[in-house]
Protein backbone atom coordinates (compact mmCIF):
# COMPACT_ATOMS: atom_id res chain seq x y z
CA UNK A 1 0.00 0.00 0.00
CA UNK A 2 3.05 2.26 0.12
CA UNK A 3 2.25 3.65 -3.34
CA UNK A 4 -0.82 5.30 -1.78
CA UNK A 5 1.35 7.37 0.55
CA UNK A 6 1.38 7.81 4.31
CA UNK A 7 -2.43 8.17 4.54
CA UNK A 8 -3.14 4.83 2.85
CA UNK A 9 -5.33 3.50 5.73
CA UNK A 10 -7.83 6.34 5.12
CA UNK A 11 -7.81 5.75 1.36
CA UNK A 12 -8.20 1.98 1.77
CA UNK A 13 -10.94 2.56 4.37
CA UNK A 14 -12.89 4.88 2.05
CA UNK A 15 -12.77 2.46 -0.89
CA UNK A 16 -13.57 -0.55 1.32
CA UNK A 17 -16.57 1.22 2.88
CA UNK A 18 -17.81 2.29 -0.55
CA UNK A 19 -17.39 -1.21 -2.00
CA UNK A 20 -19.18 -2.79 0.99
CA UNK A 21 -22.09 -0.32 0.81
CA UNK A 22 -22.51 -0.64 -2.98
CA UNK A 23 -22.29 -4.46 -2.78
CA UNK A 24 -24.92 -4.51 -0.02
CA UNK A 25 -27.16 -2.17 -2.06
CA UNK A 26 -26.88 -4.30 -5.21
CA UNK A 27 -27.43 -7.49 -3.18
CA UNK A 28 -30.55 -6.09 -1.51
CA UNK A 29 -32.06 -4.81 -4.78
CA UNK A 30 -31.40 -8.06 -6.66
CA UNK A 31 -32.74 -10.19 -3.76
CA UNK A 32 -35.88 -8.05 -3.49
CA UNK A 33 -36.45 -8.30 -7.26
CA UNK A 34 -36.17 -12.11 -7.13
CA UNK A 35 -38.46 -12.30 -4.09
CA UNK A 36 -41.22 -10.29 -5.80
CA UNK A 37 -40.93 -12.31 -9.01
CA UNK A 38 -41.20 -15.51 -6.95
CA UNK A 39 -44.34 -14.14 -5.20
CA UNK A 40 -45.88 -13.32 -8.60
CA UNK A 41 -44.99 -16.74 -10.00
CA UNK A 42 -46.50 -18.46 -6.93
CA UNK A 43 -49.79 -16.60 -7.36
CA UNK A 44 -49.92 -17.33 -11.09
CA UNK A 45 -49.22 -21.00 -10.37
CA UNK A 46 -52.37 -20.99 -8.19
CA UNK A 47 -54.32 -19.64 -11.16
CA UNK A 48 -54.66 -16.16 -9.69
CA UNK A 49 -54.46 -13.51 -12.40
CA UNK A 50 -54.56 -9.73 -12.55
CA UNK A 51 -57.95 -8.12 -13.16
CA UNK A 52 -56.68 -6.75 -16.51
CA UNK A 53 -55.86 -10.33 -17.61
CA UNK A 54 -59.55 -11.09 -17.23
CA UNK A 55 -59.03 -14.76 -16.50
CA UNK A 56 -59.17 -15.06 -12.74
CA UNK B 1 -55.11 -0.13 -13.82
CA UNK B 2 -57.80 1.04 -16.22
CA UNK B 3 -55.72 3.39 -18.36
CA UNK B 4 -55.86 2.56 -22.04
CA UNK B 5 -52.33 3.00 -23.50
CA UNK B 6 -53.66 3.27 -27.04
CA UNK B 7 -55.39 6.53 -26.21
CA UNK B 8 -52.44 8.22 -24.55
CA UNK B 9 -49.61 10.38 -25.81
CA UNK B 10 -46.14 9.00 -26.45
CA UNK B 11 -44.65 10.07 -23.11
CA UNK B 12 -47.69 8.92 -21.17
CA UNK B 13 -47.46 5.58 -22.93
CA UNK B 14 -43.78 5.24 -21.99
CA UNK B 15 -44.67 6.07 -18.38
CA UNK B 16 -47.51 3.58 -18.16
CA UNK B 17 -46.29 0.95 -15.63
CA UNK B 18 -47.03 -1.94 -18.00
CA UNK B 19 -45.15 -0.29 -20.85
CA UNK B 20 -42.35 0.72 -18.49
CA UNK B 21 -41.88 -2.94 -17.52
CA UNK B 22 -41.64 -3.82 -21.22
CA UNK B 23 -39.24 -1.16 -22.48
CA UNK B 24 -37.04 -0.83 -19.39
CA UNK B 25 -36.01 -4.50 -19.41
CA UNK B 26 -33.62 -3.92 -22.31
CA UNK B 27 -31.87 -1.03 -20.57
CA UNK B 28 -30.59 -2.83 -17.45
CA UNK B 29 -27.77 -4.85 -19.03
CA UNK B 30 -26.35 -2.01 -21.22
CA UNK B 31 -26.41 0.43 -18.27
CA UNK B 32 -24.71 -2.15 -16.04
CA UNK B 33 -22.01 -2.90 -18.61
CA UNK B 34 -21.33 0.80 -19.21
CA UNK B 35 -21.07 1.33 -15.44
CA UNK B 36 -18.67 -1.62 -15.10
CA UNK B 37 -16.43 -0.36 -17.93
CA UNK B 38 -16.42 3.16 -16.49
CA UNK B 39 -15.55 1.82 -13.01
CA UNK B 40 -12.62 -0.14 -14.47
CA UNK B 41 -11.34 2.93 -16.32
CA UNK B 42 -12.01 5.27 -13.41
CA UNK B 43 -10.21 3.07 -10.86
CA UNK B 44 -7.23 2.68 -13.18
CA UNK B 45 -7.07 6.44 -13.64
CA UNK B 46 -7.53 7.00 -9.89
CA UNK B 47 -4.79 4.67 -8.71
CA UNK B 48 -2.29 4.42 -11.57
CA UNK B 49 -2.63 7.38 -13.92
CA UNK B 50 -3.31 10.43 -11.75
CA UNK B 51 -0.85 12.37 -9.60
CA UNK B 52 -1.09 13.24 -5.93
CA UNK B 53 -2.59 16.65 -5.24
CA UNK B 54 -0.11 19.32 -4.18
CA UNK B 55 -2.19 20.07 -1.04
CA UNK B 56 -4.10 16.84 -0.33
CA UNK B 57 -1.38 14.40 -1.31
CA UNK B 58 -2.63 10.83 -1.82
CA UNK B 59 -5.95 11.51 -0.10
CA UNK B 60 -7.15 13.16 -3.31
CA UNK B 61 -8.03 9.57 -4.33
CA UNK B 62 -10.79 9.57 -1.71
CA UNK B 63 -12.40 12.40 -3.70
CA UNK B 64 -12.95 9.96 -6.58
CA UNK B 65 -15.55 8.08 -4.50
CA UNK B 66 -16.68 10.93 -2.23
CA UNK B 67 -17.68 13.47 -4.91
CA UNK B 68 -19.73 11.04 -7.09
CA UNK B 69 -21.71 9.88 -4.05
CA UNK B 70 -22.29 13.44 -2.85
CA UNK B 71 -23.54 14.30 -6.37
CA UNK B 72 -25.89 11.29 -6.42
CA UNK B 73 -27.17 12.10 -2.92
CA UNK B 74 -28.52 15.36 -4.37
CA UNK B 75 -29.54 13.94 -7.78
CA UNK B 76 -31.66 11.21 -6.13
CA UNK B 77 -33.44 13.81 -4.07
CA UNK B 78 -34.03 16.02 -7.11
CA UNK B 79 -35.58 13.02 -8.92
CA UNK B 80 -37.78 12.32 -5.89
CA UNK B 81 -38.88 15.97 -5.77
CA UNK B 82 -39.86 15.96 -9.48
CA UNK B 83 -41.62 12.61 -9.01
CA UNK B 84 -43.47 14.04 -6.00
CA UNK B 85 -44.88 16.80 -8.20
CA UNK B 86 -46.00 14.07 -10.63
CA UNK B 87 -47.66 12.24 -7.74
CA UNK B 88 -49.48 15.26 -6.31
CA UNK B 89 -50.45 16.99 -9.57
CA UNK B 90 -51.12 14.11 -11.97
CA UNK B 91 -51.36 11.21 -9.48
CA UNK B 92 -49.21 9.24 -11.86
CA UNK B 93 -48.49 5.74 -10.51
CA UNK B 94 -45.03 5.58 -12.11
CA UNK B 95 -44.04 8.86 -10.41
CA UNK B 96 -44.89 7.28 -7.06
CA UNK B 97 -42.91 4.18 -7.97
CA UNK B 98 -39.90 6.26 -9.11
CA UNK B 99 -39.89 8.24 -5.86
CA UNK B 100 -40.16 5.17 -3.66
CA UNK B 101 -37.43 3.30 -5.56
CA UNK B 102 -35.00 6.26 -5.39
CA UNK B 103 -35.19 6.78 -1.60
CA UNK B 104 -33.01 3.84 -0.42
CA UNK B 105 -30.52 4.57 -3.20
CA UNK B 106 -30.28 8.21 -2.14
CA UNK B 107 -29.86 7.21 1.51
CA UNK B 108 -27.03 4.82 0.63
CA UNK B 109 -25.21 7.37 -1.54
CA UNK B 110 -25.58 10.03 1.17
CA UNK B 111 -24.20 7.66 3.82
CA UNK B 112 -21.24 6.79 1.59
CA UNK B 113 -20.58 10.51 0.97
CA UNK B 114 -20.59 11.19 4.72
CA UNK B 115 -18.29 8.26 5.58
CA UNK B 116 -15.78 8.92 2.80
CA UNK B 117 -15.85 12.64 3.60
CA UNK B 118 -14.99 11.89 7.22
CA UNK B 119 -12.16 9.58 6.17
CA UNK B 120 -10.82 12.34 3.93
CA UNK B 121 -11.24 15.01 6.63
CA UNK B 122 -9.17 13.28 9.31
CA UNK B 123 -5.79 13.43 7.52
CA UNK B 124 -6.60 16.70 5.73
CA UNK B 125 -8.32 18.82 8.40
CA UNK B 126 -7.28 16.83 11.47
CA UNK B 127 -10.86 15.86 12.35
CA UNK B 128 -13.40 13.26 11.24
CA UNK B 129 -16.31 15.65 11.75
CA UNK B 130 -17.04 19.35 11.99
CA UNK B 131 -20.51 20.84 12.44
CA UNK B 132 -20.15 23.14 9.44
CA UNK B 133 -22.84 24.01 6.88
CA UNK B 134 -22.02 21.41 4.22
CA UNK B 135 -21.54 18.44 6.54
CA UNK B 136 -24.49 19.26 8.79
CA UNK B 137 -26.89 19.82 5.87
CA UNK B 138 -25.73 16.54 4.29
CA UNK B 139 -26.39 14.73 7.60
CA UNK B 140 -29.86 16.34 7.64
CA UNK B 141 -30.35 15.05 4.08
CA UNK B 142 -29.60 11.51 5.31
CA UNK B 143 -32.17 11.90 8.12
CA UNK B 144 -34.75 13.15 5.59
CA UNK B 145 -34.11 10.09 3.40
CA UNK B 146 -34.49 7.79 6.42
CA UNK B 147 -37.72 9.56 7.44
CA UNK B 148 -39.12 9.13 3.93
CA UNK B 149 -38.23 5.41 3.88
CA UNK B 150 -39.83 4.97 7.32
CA UNK B 151 -43.02 6.72 6.14
CA UNK B 152 -43.26 4.50 3.05
CA UNK B 153 -42.94 1.42 5.26
CA UNK B 154 -45.31 2.57 7.99
CA UNK B 155 -48.47 2.70 5.83
CA UNK B 156 -50.11 -0.27 4.10
CA UNK B 157 -52.11 2.02 1.79
CA UNK B 158 -49.33 2.90 -0.68
CA UNK B 159 -51.49 5.48 -2.46
CA UNK B 160 -51.94 7.44 0.77
CA UNK B 161 -48.29 6.89 1.71
CA UNK B 162 -47.27 8.19 -1.71
CA UNK B 163 -49.15 11.47 -1.25
CA UNK B 164 -47.83 11.98 2.30
CA UNK B 165 -44.27 11.16 1.20
CA UNK B 166 -44.62 13.53 -1.76
CA UNK B 167 -45.51 16.41 0.58
CA UNK B 168 -42.66 15.53 2.94
CA UNK B 169 -40.23 15.24 0.00
CA UNK B 170 -41.18 18.67 -1.34
CA UNK B 171 -40.84 20.24 2.12
CA UNK B 172 -37.45 18.55 2.54
CA UNK B 173 -36.32 19.80 -0.89
CA UNK B 174 -35.48 23.12 0.76
CA UNK B 175 -32.39 21.34 2.11
CA UNK B 176 -30.91 20.69 -1.38
CA UNK B 177 -29.96 24.32 -2.16
CA UNK B 178 -28.69 24.56 1.42
CA UNK B 179 -26.37 21.59 0.80
CA UNK B 180 -25.26 23.05 -2.54
CA UNK B 181 -24.69 26.65 -1.50
CA UNK B 182 -23.69 26.15 2.16
CA UNK B 183 -20.03 26.52 1.20
CA UNK B 184 -20.77 29.94 -0.31
CA UNK B 185 -23.21 31.20 2.34
CA UNK B 186 -21.17 30.34 5.45
CA UNK B 187 -17.55 30.15 6.50
CA UNK B 188 -16.87 26.42 6.43
CA UNK B 189 -14.01 23.95 6.56
CA UNK B 190 -15.40 22.42 3.37
CA UNK B 191 -13.86 23.86 0.22
CA UNK B 192 -16.10 25.78 -2.23
CA UNK B 193 -17.40 24.25 -5.48
CA UNK B 194 -14.52 23.18 -7.71
CA UNK B 195 -16.28 21.48 -10.67
CA UNK B 196 -19.69 23.12 -11.27
CA UNK B 197 -18.57 26.74 -10.93
CA UNK B 198 -18.38 29.89 -13.01
CA UNK B 199 -15.11 29.84 -14.95
CA UNK B 200 -15.00 26.04 -15.20
CA UNK B 201 -13.36 23.40 -13.01
CA UNK B 202 -10.51 24.59 -10.79
CA UNK B 203 -8.38 21.47 -11.08
CA UNK B 204 -5.95 19.99 -13.61
CA UNK B 205 -7.22 17.51 -16.20
CA UNK B 206 -5.16 14.69 -14.62
CA UNK B 207 -7.36 14.91 -11.51
CA UNK B 208 -10.57 15.95 -13.29
CA UNK B 209 -10.46 12.90 -15.62
CA UNK B 210 -10.73 10.19 -12.88
CA UNK B 211 -13.22 12.34 -10.98
CA UNK B 212 -15.58 12.70 -13.95
CA UNK B 213 -15.11 9.06 -15.00
CA UNK B 214 -16.00 7.80 -11.52
CA UNK B 215 -18.93 10.23 -11.36
CA UNK B 216 -20.26 8.85 -14.66
CA UNK B 217 -19.69 5.28 -13.43
CA UNK B 218 -21.68 5.84 -10.25
CA UNK B 219 -24.41 7.66 -12.23
CA UNK B 220 -24.82 4.73 -14.63
CA UNK B 221 -24.85 2.36 -11.63
CA UNK B 222 -27.62 4.45 -10.09
CA UNK B 223 -29.65 4.42 -13.33
CA UNK B 224 -29.39 0.62 -13.59
CA UNK B 225 -30.31 0.09 -9.92
CA UNK B 226 -33.14 2.60 -10.07
CA UNK B 227 -34.72 0.84 -13.06
CA UNK B 228 -34.44 -2.55 -11.33
CA UNK B 229 -35.90 -1.13 -8.10
CA UNK B 230 -38.77 0.53 -10.01
CA UNK B 231 -39.59 -2.71 -11.84
CA UNK B 232 -39.55 -4.56 -8.51
CA UNK B 233 -41.90 -2.01 -6.95
CA UNK B 234 -44.36 -2.37 -9.85
CA UNK B 235 -44.32 -6.17 -9.46
CA UNK B 236 -44.76 -5.82 -5.65
CA UNK B 237 -47.85 -3.63 -6.17
CA UNK B 238 -49.30 -6.06 -8.70
CA UNK B 239 -48.78 -8.99 -6.35
CA UNK B 240 -50.34 -7.09 -3.43
CA UNK B 241 -53.34 -6.13 -5.61
CA UNK B 242 -53.75 -9.72 -6.81
CA UNK B 243 -53.65 -11.01 -3.22
CA UNK B 244 -56.20 -8.42 -2.07
CA UNK B 245 -58.51 -9.25 -4.96
CA UNK B 246 -58.17 -12.98 -4.38
CA UNK B 247 -58.86 -12.53 -0.66
CA UNK B 248 -61.92 -10.41 -1.49
CA UNK B 249 -63.21 -13.08 -3.84
CA UNK B 250 -62.84 -15.66 -1.10
CA UNK B 251 -64.60 -13.32 1.32
CA UNK B 252 -61.57 -12.92 3.58
CA UNK B 253 -61.37 -9.64 5.49
CA UNK B 254 -57.88 -8.04 5.26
Amino acid sequence: MSFLGEHWPYIAGAYTATLAAVAALIGWIVTDARRQKARLAALEAQGIRRRSDGTA
Amino acid sequence: MSINPAGMGFLSRLAHPGHFLAWSRGWIAPLSWIATALFALGLWLAFFASPEDYQMGGTVRIMYVHVPNAWLAQLCYAIMAVASIGTLVWRHPLAEVAAKAAAPLGAAFTAIALVTGSLWGRPTWGTFWEWDGRMTSTLVLLFIYLGIIALWRSLDDQGRAGRLVAVLTLVGAINIPIVKFSVDWWQTLHQPASILRAGGPSMPFSILAPLLTMTLAFTFLFLALHIVAMRTEIVRRRVDAMQRRHAAELGIEQ
